[in-house]
């Protein structure tokens, strides 16, 4: 029997993700830091364990809040989908000026498998980085991103300009590859645009990558790249208005600040005791 | 933006009084008399997920009113949201949406008659109300042929003249399918009762153990032409797929979320319902056969009574017995589902139309119940036969009253509210599983009078039923992704309505072919007259004259849809002749139709005349 699209779709995204995470893990990481890095592993575990506690828990109450959010949100939400396109107007239209096939593939591997090693590698190469503290800073910065872009996702309804403007806006994403539909409703509601939650954790992958720069010289040049791609594409590919992605970059900073406190507040009081 | 100017009246009303608290109020009153203001309101629509063609043409009608002056913006919420608002809570400016057509013109009443205006539902959601048109929509129900006819031209030039909605198009259906997988019946539109009961495996998947070679060839071809991510693998054994199962998309996933036949804002065409639960009749070729009635016949004492007679053996999906009783009770219940425990009737909003119809019904025996019809004609009464069946054992208990969040006031039973995932009723399919926005699972009931007794000629054509093991329907985020499931052999046909652009993509992929039909679906604009502007009939006009149907037809449909004035436009109903001609002559598009391109400085004119004032901007002015 055929493989289902959304097996394939989930092989081919999760695939192109890891593919690019080996090819990190041996060049930015290398082989020397890990074996390193080998004999302290379960410690570093229990030391950031807190922290990644804390994200899966964020991500298991969005999980659930995916289902029931929607409905809540109905009810109490503030339907800003006109305003947004009345403040920037048909700057999405703009960018999908430029479209070509070739821009659009390249842009829906970022969009998709891009954004899953971005957001991926740093729990790689931070896990065995000597500084300890980049670890638990993104772990944080991840769960802020959440619990605010959840609490967002109820208050604010919105549809993205592909849902608002068709004929004008092409759901380019979605009409070059249907398949991929079927994978990203698994994970996002259609009224969930506002802020881009790709752009927010795309932006604090980034800032704690450049934060990281003695250690990863290259991640730090590599991640603001491929950052800003993410948040390009989700305007060219029609998901996002560049509203959106502003108020995602906002709270990527915001959350890297966030974090940046709590990590280190608890810092000071393990040393101080 | 407008300014908020104060006008020399407002200025002397401010050094002229005092500051007491009472000449605030005062004051306020002044300014905002003088206070004139753009007018502006939003178009509620569903998102192009749910329905692009919707979203153009609010998209459309949104950029039309901006170039008159008026700041419209669009607004799109989901499809239950907006058939709640506009439907249940009347709470919205315009709206463009469809509704559905059913095959007698009869439906014009509840959806127009002022009786109807403080309802529910798809009754008078509009909130018109016209004794003219009243009296014309009760006459036509005790009417036939051609005087019936008449009174129905009379309707429609009354609707059209007054415009309580606008109707913009009625579009053809297109569906996709695997001619190598399933056979479909002919006459049948796919997605209908008739068409699930007549299809028919093609042979050569009826084996388990073939599969993968047989399909991976279709496969391999299929995948190249839309260059996607390659299928490369044969080996996944872990979801095997049932050998006999006919699968369908959906791309509405509502019938995931809700199977109750009562709640308005989770019925689309009524399809799904129909798969499910019987009615006493069903529409075959346009005309009202018995179904679970064995026969009916008007009593030769009192005409205006019909005795329907059900046929034997009748039986509900959990084994109970189907009795007269039950169809009684169904038609008192749509009536008031409190059962008369509140102070008020709580009607179902679905089928009010058709449950109005009927004055009385009691049960003459087990096997035989009367229907006791008003001043109606038999064409029109015969409507009442088509509502579903329900058990009086399931829905009893839920007569309760509830609250429910969504709802503004007014009251509700939980019968109109309750999801009914596990339905009990005595159609031909049974739901056998959902999974929310997945995927609903039915398969044929055994004991359906279908399987088990000897059909006359007008169901001859379902001899046999239904051919396959169970049947289907998977939830696709969009026509696009429904086509890759077809090609890809996950399903064997879209059963949702395909986009112009998944029509494309479908006629673009071999093995695919397309079907195409007349819908029962009326685009239209809706106003809420329960609000100025759209109080006034020659604003409502003059919007109605910014639409340019030919353009919309050929941009947003794509050339599959009839632009239409009146939703009885394909019909035989629909009026011909000059004083016609003239009623759509006074409503043409003001600029050129086939452009769409509108005449600007004429459609500013014509808000004029309708007593609209402009402002040096261009603002088309209200008091506020």
């Amino acid at each position: 029997m055929n493989v289902p699209p959304l097996v394939s779709m989930l092989v081919s995204v999760l695939g192109g993700g890891a593919a690019a995470l080996f090819v990190a893990t041996l060049g930015i990481v290398g082989p020397t830091r890990v074996r390193d890095a080998y004999g302290t592993f379960r410690e570093r575990a229990r030391d950031a364990s807190k922290y990644l506690g804390l994200l899966v828990v964020v991500l298991l109450v969005n999980k659930f809040a995916r289902d029931v959010g929607p409905e809540v949100s109905w009810l109490l939400g503030w339907n800003v989908t006109g305003l947004i396109y009345a403040v920037e107007g048909d700057f999405v239209m703009h960018v999908q000026s430029l479209a070509t096939p070739t821009l659009t593939a390249v842009l829906s591997a970022i969009y998709l498998s891009g954004y899953v090693f971005l957001l991926t590698f740093p729990f790689v190469a931070y896990f065995v980085a000597t500084d300890r503290r980049p670890l638990k800073l993104t772990a944080v910065a991840y769960a802020v991103n959440y619990g605010i872009g959840l609490c967002c996702y109820i208050l604010f309804i919105s549809y993205g300009p592909r849902n608002l403007l068709p004929g004008q806006v092409e759901s380019l994403l979605y009409v070059t590859y249907p398949q991929t539909q079927i994978l990203t409703r698994q994970v996002n509601v259609n009224t969930n645009v506002f802020p881009s939650l790709h752009t927010s954790l795309s932006v604090s992958a980034a800032l704690v990558a450049v934060w990281t720069y003695d250690e990863y010289p290259v991640w730090a040049f590599v991640a603001p790249v491929l950052a800003s791609a993410v948040a390009f594409s989700t305007m060219y590919l029609g998901i996002h208005w560049a509203l959106d992605v502003v108020a995602g970059a906002l709270l990527g900073v915001a959350s890297v600040a966030i974090a940046d406190s709590v990590v280190d507040a608890r810092v000071d009081e393990t040393s101080s005791t | 933006m407008s300014t908020s100017r104060l006008s020399r009246r407002s200025l002397l009303a401010l050094t002229g009084v005092g500051l007491t608290s009472g000449c605030i109020r005062q004051l306020e009153s002044t300014f905002s008399r003088d206070h004139q203001q753009q007018l502006s309101f939003s178009i509620k629509t569903v998102p192009a997920d749910a329905d692009a063609v919707a979203t153009k043409v609010a998209r459309y009608l949104a950029t039309q009113l901006q170039r008159v002056g008026i700041s419209a913006s669009v607004v799109p919420v989901s499809r239950e949201e907006l058939l709640r608002s506009v439907l249940l809570n009347h709470d919205f400016d315009v709206y463009v949406y469809r509704f559905p057509l059913p095959w007698d013109p009869d439906f014009l009443r509840p959806l127009l008659h002022s009786r109807y205006a403080p309802d529910v539902g798809w009754q008078n959601p509009f909130g018109y109300g016209d004794l003219s048109l009243d009296s014309l929509l009760e006459r036509q129900q005790a009417e036939r042929g051609v005087v019936r006819t008449s009174t129905l031209t009379d309707a429609q030039h009354r609707i059209v003249e007054n415009q309580p909605f606008t109707p913009v198009a009625i579009p053809h259906t297109a569906r996709a399918t695997r001619p190598d997988r399933v056979d479909w019946p002919v006459d049948e539109p796919i997605h209908s009762v008739a068409a699930y009961l007549g299809a028919r495996p093609v042979e050569t998947r009826r084996f388990p153990s073939r599969v993968p070679p047989t399909a991976a060839v279709g496969n391999v071809t299929a995948n190249e032409s839309t260059q996607t991510t390659p299928t490369t693998t044969d080996t996944t054994t872990d979801a095997p797929q049932p050998a006999n199962r006919l699968r369908m998309t959906i791309t509405d996933a509502r019938p995931t979320e809700n199977l109750n036949p009562l709640s308005t804002p989770f019925r689309s065409d009524g399809t799904f319902i129909r798969l499910v639960y019987d009615s006493l009749g069903r529409v075959l070729d346009d005309e009202m056969h018995p179904w679970m009635a064995a026969s009916w016949d008007w009593l030769d004492d009192d005409s205006s009574t019909l005795a329907v007679r059900l046929r034997d053996d009748l039986e509900w999906h959990d084994g109970n017995a189907i009795t007269a009783a039950d169809v009684a009770f169904t038609f008192r219940f749509l009536a008031d589902t409190s059962l008369g425990s509140l102070d008020q009737l709580v009607p179902s909003p679905e089928y009010r139309g058709r449950a109005s119809l009927v004055d009385s019904v009691s049960a003459a025996s087990s096997r035989e119940v009367h229907l006791s019809f008003g001043d109606v004609d038999e064409t029109v009464a015969l409507r009442a036969l088509s509502v579903p069946i329900l058990p009086e054992h399931v829905w009893e208990p839920y007569a309760r009253p509830t609250s429910v969040s969504w709802l503004d006031g007014g009251r509700v039973t939980e019968a109109l509210v309750r999801n009914n995932l596990e339905p009990v009723g005595s159609g031909p399919f049974r739901v056998t599983g959902t999974s929310f926005r997945e995927s609903l699972s039915l398969e044929p009931f055994d004991a359906h009078f279908l399987a088990t007794q000897t059909l006359d000629e007008s169901l001859a054509r379902f001899e046999g039923g239904f051919a396959f093991d169970g049947l289907e329907f998977i939830v696709a985020p969009s026509g696009g992704s429904a086509i890759k499931l077809l090609s890809s052999g996950v399903v064997d046909a879209t059963a949702g309505l395909l986009s112009s652009d998944a029509v494309k993509s479908a006629l673009a992929t071999p093995d695919i072919s397309v079907r195409t039909g007349v819908s029962r679906w009326c685009y239209h604009v809706g106003y809420n007259l329960r609000k100025p502007p759209f109080t006034n009939p020659r604003f409502r006009r003059a919007v109605a004259r910014l639409v340019a149907r030919p353009y919309l037809t050929e941009s947003v449909f794509d050339g599959r849809a009839y632009g239409v004035m009146s939703p009885l436009a394909t019909t035989e109903f629909s009026p011909t002749g000059e004083s016609w001609t003239t009623v759509l002559e006074e409503l043409r598009f003001v600029g050129n139709h086939q452009t769409g391109s509108l005449d600007t400085s004429s459609a500013r004119s014509m808000f004029e005349d309708a007593g609209y004032t402009y402002s040096k901007s261009g603002e088309l002015l209200v008091q506020r």
